[in-house]
């Protein structure tokens, strides 16, 4: 990639790119261990990720090849670790932005960090923070996104790929380029502090917000409207009158 | 005042020989008693009882350490001479990198500086907590997989 330093554009211009590994997000924190420097913007970008992550140990089940999973490596030390949804709020929406563009028609942010079609999950993001006590050193944002893969494993339901929804095949380095210079331009605003109006766009971006839709806490079934995400992250359903925050795990979508 | 200059204080105070130090600022008071030569103090009426049956060498008041109950009195003995690792986040904590993998570090492993003993994840984040300090793990205060808060201890290390 050609140099792009004038524009504030660094994320790929350090750009390795491997064969198969078990994960682009563990090979950057192996070389991170054995002290190797590696520039802030460095992307690891893998054809066959044989144990990438979808959260915690779930397998992320993709063909060689035909998909983009990739990780980027990112020195947020501005931003207290307390904060560190902003980074999430930022990348996800700048790779919904730069899908939406591709396909032409919206995709949306599910909370907190998918990227949906309609109900099927296209891609995620999963980020991995490196702290040194209470000091941020470097995020690990790992990417994948279904691109021309057209077949999925029977067992997984509601996924989908680009290609499959507007039926043909799109060219995987100019899909990457378009998300490191859309990702490098939103983590350009939250460093340089202007980010206000991220957490809007992120709301307005989100899937099933602000319509009614089932969900369940405790066992508990009910009925309400996502109506807010907070900055650390915690998403806020309206039921009848009253606003329930909840975290990750204290909440399902039915 | 911060915790580490707290701990700096009950140390220099220990050594010191003086038996109490009291330190008023703006909005903070700290009171230091050690346990050389109990002495009677009447500022102190109401915890005197207490304070003569068991001498304990170090008892913050507050605001920095509210509950003055004996658990606070024991956590301020430990942290005069241990390193605590605390929580930069409200989150879950995870003593290893998944559920069939082994923990990151067992009470009495040695860890150095840069060494990752724990993660607390927090709303799909994941964080690698790295130690600041090369020394021992004497304690560890969560049980894996449970939520933490913000600034809550994790691991109490003796530095080498």
């Amino acid at each position: 990639m050609q140099n792009n330093t004038i524009s504030g554009l660094f994320i790929g211009q350090n750009l390795i790119s491997l064969k198969s590994v078990d994960s682009t997000n563990n090979y950057l924190k192996n070389q991170l261990a054995k002290s190797k420097p590696l520039p802030e913007g460095t992307v690891i970008l893998a054809e066959d990720q044989f144990a990438g992550r979808g959260q915690f140990e779930n397998k992320w089940l993709s063909q060689p090849g035909k998909n983009l999973t990739f990780s980027i490596l990112l020195f947020p030390v501005f931003l207290a670790p307390l904060k560190q949804f902003l980074l999430n709020i930022a990348v996800s929406l700048a790779i919904n932005d730069t899908i939406t563009s591709f396909i032409g028609c919206d995709c949306k942010i599910k909370w907190p960090n998918d990227i949906y079609f309609k109900d099927k999950k296209i891609g995620g993001v999963l980020i991995e923070n490196i702290l040194q006590g209470s000091k941020w050193k470097y995020a690990i944002v790992g990417i994948g996104i279904n691109v021309n893969q057209l077949q999925f494993d029977d067992r997984i339901k509601n996924i989908t790929s680009l290609s499959a929804i507007i039926g043909k095949e799109l060219a995987l380095d100019t899909l990457l380029s378009a998300l490191s210079s859309s990702i490098n331009n939103r983590y350009n605003q939250l460093k340089g502090n202007d980010f206000e109006n991220h957490i809007e766009e992120y709301k307005k971006n989100l899937y099933r917000y602000q319509s009614m839709h089932a969900y369940e806490s405790n066992g508990i079934p009910f009925e309400g409207r996502i109506t807010n995400i907070k900055p650390e992250g915690q998403l806020e359903i309206t039921v009848g009158d009253e606003v329930k925050s909840f975290s990750l795990k204290e909440v399902k979508y039915l | 005042m911060d915790i580490k200059q707290v701990q700096e204080l009950i140390r220099f105070v220990a050594k010191s020989g003086v038996n109490e130090v009291s330190i008023e600022e703006k909005d903070f008071k700290i009171t230091i008693k050690t346990n050389q030569q109990p002495t009677y103090v009447t500022a102190v009426a109401q915890q005197a009882p207490v304070a003569v049956a068991q001498p304990v060498p170090a008892a913050p008041v507050a605001p920095v350490i509210s509950a003055a109950d004996a658990k606070a009195i024991a956590a301020a003995e430990d942290m005069a001479n241990y390193v605590t690792v605390k929580s930069p986040m409200i989150g879950t904590f995870y003593r290893s990198a998944g559920p069939d993998k082994t923990y990151f570090v067992n009470v009495g492993d040695e860890v150095k500086a840069g060494q990752v003993v724990c993660i607390i994840e927090a709303m799909k984040l994941f964080n690698e907590i790295e130690s600041e300090v090369t020394g021992r793990i004497v304690k560890i205060l969560v049980d894996n997989s449970s939520p933490v808060e913000y600034d809550q201890p994790l691991f109490l290390v003796e530095p080498a």
